[in-house]
């Protein structure tokens, strides 16, 4: 439900903002009733638009928006599932979003992975280690028992 | 007794509405979003039927369920008032009728300067356009005609803007208010007939502005002929009142401009359109597709809002949502990338499906040349022949 929520938010974030109820925007895209999002709708007054996406770490971003420029609106959102489908890449993020719209500390994840990468070699060679330690036991087992 | 309980019930109902509506304001703190959280759970007691999903929506049980429990409210307030602070009557109902004016001004500012920039009614999309007349529900056929005529627009965002700056001064609130009233009475019904979910906050608007233009009794008789007695009003007339109404008003502004006004270049937004955006008569089909049926479709249409829409040989609309990459030539919809090739006027839709290639070749149609879009005008019968 989370996942749905916060894509939605983001497709309507990306989308462009005219003033109309939810009925009418579903309507003027020849939607189904039961696909209704009441997010579309502001009493027929325009929403707010998305001035900003913040990375905060651990595949969490803030999502700026505002009508007015010294005030902002904030919502936090994570592990976003169209952030994820890009791999949290902002040249292909900004293929998404309108012009305007700035990625904040994204370097931030690439830190990130860049650490997860120097952790998974031993990750991987757990298995490895364990087979290693398994081998030698049983060498030293049967070492012992020829004696 | 009861009247001045009901006057003052009213007063305080109308006030509250205004509060609770979750509209989110560009400017003020959206207060009744909050609200709207607070009530949930005392709504959803005494009314079942109160879903989560639409709670910030207009016209939905929650709506009028607040708008019950609010007139409770208001009622018990005013009786309290009335018995527990009589000395303080009339000064509290000066201060209500203030609010009531501060809410009518901002609504008819705000929705007045949304038809202006033409930002309520916008062109009619695609789809829209290609959809028959009979097949359209009210509402949107409403919305979509009134999109089709800009000057109509920019008539009807004045006429919502000069009563809002006539009832913000009072020599010209009587004249503002006749206006407001002609004006909220047919945007009202407008909602009510053309079945238009926007009915509670057009509904207190019309009543409000009735409200305060009822407390003109006199000047209303006279223009009847009819002389009656001047009500003597309770007033407040104080040096830091004054500043505070420049100060609202300033903020009424400020609220209202606000959506429209981009301060990093001192310009006014102007509408951005999503790519691809348009209708596309198709030629040609290759490969079959598990995206939807191909054998049927004989346009599509890319939506301003991030939608796909296939229209089949009965004129049928199906919407999908999209993923537009605003500076390439691909939409993705679902787990599949479209690339879009357009020359001059031919386009084609290609993707991979598994194996499958699908190619889907068309071409653009030029949405300026109908007719519903042409913004012709006609002084004689003769030059519309021509």
């Amino acid at each position: 439900m989370k996942t749905i929520l916060t894509s939605l938010v983001i497709a309507f974030a990306i989308q462009l903002s005219f003033g109309q109820t939810d009925v009418i925007a579903l309507k003027s895209h020849s939607g189904t009733l039961d696909q209704l999002d009441s997010k579309e709708g502001n009493f027929g007054l325009p929403p707010r638009e998305v001035d900003s996406i913040i990375y905060i770490g651990q595949g969490c971003i803030v999502e700026v928006s505002h009508h007015f420029q010294p005030y902002y609106e904030r919502d936090t959102m994570c592990e976003n599932y169209l952030m994820k489908e890009y791999d949290y890449n902002v040249t292909e993020l900004k293929k998404m979003y309108p012009a305007h719209v700035k990625f904040v500390n994204f370097e931030m994840r690439e830190k990130e992975q860049k650490q997860e990468r120097k952790r998974r070699p031993f990750k991987n060679s757990i298995p490895f280690i364990l087979a290693g330690i398994l081998v030698g036991g049983a060498g030293i087992y049967r070492q012992r028992n020829k004696k | 007794m009861i009247v001045r309980i009901i006057r003052s019930s009213c007063l305080i109902w109308f006030n509250l509405v205004f509060l609770i509506l979750p509209i989110q304001f560009a400017f003020f703190p959206s207060i009744g979003r909050w609200l709207t959280e607070f009530l949930l759970p005392v709504n959803q007691f005494f009314f079942t039927n109160t879903t989560t999903e639409f709670i910030l929506s207009s016209d939905s049980i929650f709506s009028y369920g607040s708008l019950i429990l609010m007139f409770i409210l208001s009622f018990v307030t005013s009786i309290i008032i009335e018995y527990k602070l009589k000395s303080q009557a009339d000064k509290i109902e000066f201060w209500l009728r203030k609010g009531l004016i501060f809410w009518i001004v901002l609504f008819l500012l705000k929705y007045g300067l949304d038809k202006l920039f033409l930002h309520q009614f916008y062109t009619p999309e695609s789809n829209t356009l290609f959809t028959p007349l009979g097949q359209l529900d009210k509402d949107i056929a409403f919305w979509s005609i009134m999109g089709a005529s800009k000057s109509y627009n920019y008539f009807m965002g004045l006429i919502e803007i000069i009563p809002a700056l006539f009832i913000l001064f009072k020599r010209t609130r009587f004249v503002g208010l006749i206006i407001s009233t002609g004006v909220l009475t047919n945007v009202f019904v407008i909602n009510l007939s053309f079945d238009i979910t926007v009915k509670i906050l057009s509904g207190v608007l019309f009543f409000t502005s009735m409200y305060l233009l009822s407390e003109y009794k006199s000047n209303l008789a006279k223009l009847v002929g009819i002389n009656l007695p001047e009500e003597e009003k309770f007033n407040i007339s104080l040096p830091k009142y004054k500043w505070m109404k420049t100060g609202l008003i300033l903020l009424i502004l400020v609220e209202a401009f606000s959506p429209y006004v981009d301060l990093t270049t001192n310009t006014f937004f102007t509408k951005r359109q999503i790519a691809h955006h348009g209708t596309y008569e198709i030629t040609g089909i290759e490969g079959e597709s598990r995206l939807f049926d191909l054998k049927d479709i004989n346009r599509i249409h890319i939506h301003n809002s991030g939608y796909l829409i296939t229209e089949n040989n009965r004129q049928e609309m199906t919407s999908f949502p999209i993923h537009v990459r605003i500076t390439d030539s691909l939409i993705r919809m679902n787990q599949y990338l479209i690339e879009v090739d357009s020359k001059s006027n031919l386009t084609t839709f290609s993707w991979q499906e598994g194996p499958n290639q699908i190619t889907i070749s068309s071409k653009k149609i030029d949405l300026k040349s109908l007719p519903l879009l042409q913004d012709e005008f006609h002084f004689s019968l003769e030059s519309m022949l021509d």
